[in-house]
């Protein structure tokens, strides 16, 4: 989601000081884990709100910065695809962050992000359609 | 883009997702027989797919475990300075749902360790039962105007005492015991978890370790000193049975009942 590793550890920790500080505030009707997804969601969105003002992104992840030969390497092909990933705005970018790397259901994803199952299917669908067009753009071609 | 063709976005994201029914998976397999267009599109998503399969989850690593439980060690200890032990296992009475989870959460196994603070002496026991009812010497509990007293039970050892007191509160009973045993001592508390059910353990001062199991809450005696304890059990059922205490020093073996009469009457 952020991009960084050392910025990612520092929210998850943060988001799990912030869950354990808050536990008396859980609503035993929602599930847990989706509350904690929700508060990992707010304070990732902070942070990017924050890094926004604050950084230019880290030349490291602007694809365009890559040739045709490099993406040939696995490794370099995943770093297209993660750099992929963060070209699509936070909004579409957490819904396949929580669909194909947190495996939750659309549901959790609705509990999760407080919006209905229907906007999260269909955010999802754009964000999948959105990524297709940012891999088309970058030469990045998966079968 | 038509409703047809939403129709067939939307099947084709479920196909891919595996949420696909199969008389929806039939007629997507029937429009990507008939048009390119779709056969196209099927591929590019297909390829989103697999592009994202190609990224592998990264394990945090231990440092990140360890950081969160300091972390929330100093929180513990701030809150501990700030409000009473007293207050703050009633907070928890008050705030059930969130201490399961703490448990959980911060070790991340289904046993809670805490520590404890006992005070020590020599202490030598009677072997075999002995409960005698309480005559007196532990001071009433302020602040707890939601539970009523239920009963007590004075555990006398040669070298030092154990003394309890159970309360029945709105939907379990809060037993306190004040606890005087050399280091060594282990002193568990058991009962039937079909019964009930611990929702905190809180000591007065930290020092010794508490184990909070199924069926279980014990005190490893750690270091010298009178402490005490609370820990507030929900009920599950209307019947249940008794506590049973059993204390265990280097010099012999108590044990005895506690009484819960508001769990077993179903109140």
């Amino acid at each position: 989601m952020v991009g960084n590793r050392e910025d990612a550890l520092d929210i998850t920790q943060t988001v799990f000081l912030k869950a354990y500080e808050n536990l008396s505030s859980f609503d035993r009707r929602h599930k847990f884990f989706s509350w904690v997804y929700r508060i990992m969601i707010n304070e990732t969105l902070n942070h990017l709100s924050k890094a926004r003002r604050m950084e230019p992104l880290d030349e490291s992840y602007q694809s365009g910065a890559r040739g045709p030969d490099e993406e040939c390497s696995q490794n370099r092909l995943r770093e297209s695809i993660q750099a992929a990933l963060l070209e699509l705005s936070p909004d579409y970018r957490q819904v396949i962050v929580l669909r194909h790397f947190g495996q939750l259901s659309y549901e959790e994803m609705s509990e999760a992000l407080e919006v209905p199952e229907k906007t999260v299917k269909s955010r999802l669908h754009t964000a999948r359609q959105l990524l297709g067009g940012i891999f088309s753009k970058h030469g990045i071609v998966l079968t | 883009m038509n409703d047809n063709d939403r129709e067939l976005e939307r099947l084709m994201n479920d196909q891919l997702d595996g949420t696909a029914t199969p008389e929806e998976s039939e007629r997507l397999s029937r429009a990507l027989e008939s048009r390119e267009d779709v056969r196209s599109e099927y591929r590019k998503l297909g390829g989103v797919f697999a592009a994202l399969s190609r990224i592998e989850m990264e394990e945090p690593p231990a440092s990140l475990k360890q950081g969160v439980l300091r972390a929330i060690r100093a929180i513990e200890a701030d809150a501990g300075a700030r409000q009473s032990w007293l207050d703050s296992i009633l907070a928890l009475v008050r705030g059930r749902a969130g201490f399961r989870y703490a448990y959980s959460f911060a070790t991340g196994a289904a046993l809670g360790v805490l520590a404890f603070a006992l005070l020590s002496g020599n202490l030598a026991t009677r072997p075999g039962a002995d409960s005698r009812a309480f005559t007196g010497t532990m001071a009433p509990l302020t602040g707890t105007h939601a539970f009523q007293h239920i009963g007590s039970r004075d555990f006398t050892l040669r070298d030092g005492r154990v003394l309890t007191e159970t309360l029945a509160g709105p939907d379990g009973f809060l037993v306190r015991i004040l606890a005087d045993a050399p280091i060594g001592s282990e002193l568990v508390l058991s009962f039937d978890p079909a019964d009930c059910s611990p929702v905190g353990v809180r000591q007065q001062t930290t020092g010794n370790e508490v184990m909070l199991g199924m069926g279980r809450v014990s005190v490893r005696m750690q270091r010298l000193g009178q402490s005490q304890y609370l820990l507030y059990l929900a009920r599950r059922g209307p019947a249940g049975s008794p506590l049973r205490i059993a204390i265990h020093s280097p010099d012999g073996y108590v044990q005895g009942e506690l009484e819960t009469g508001a769990l077993r009457s179903g109140s």
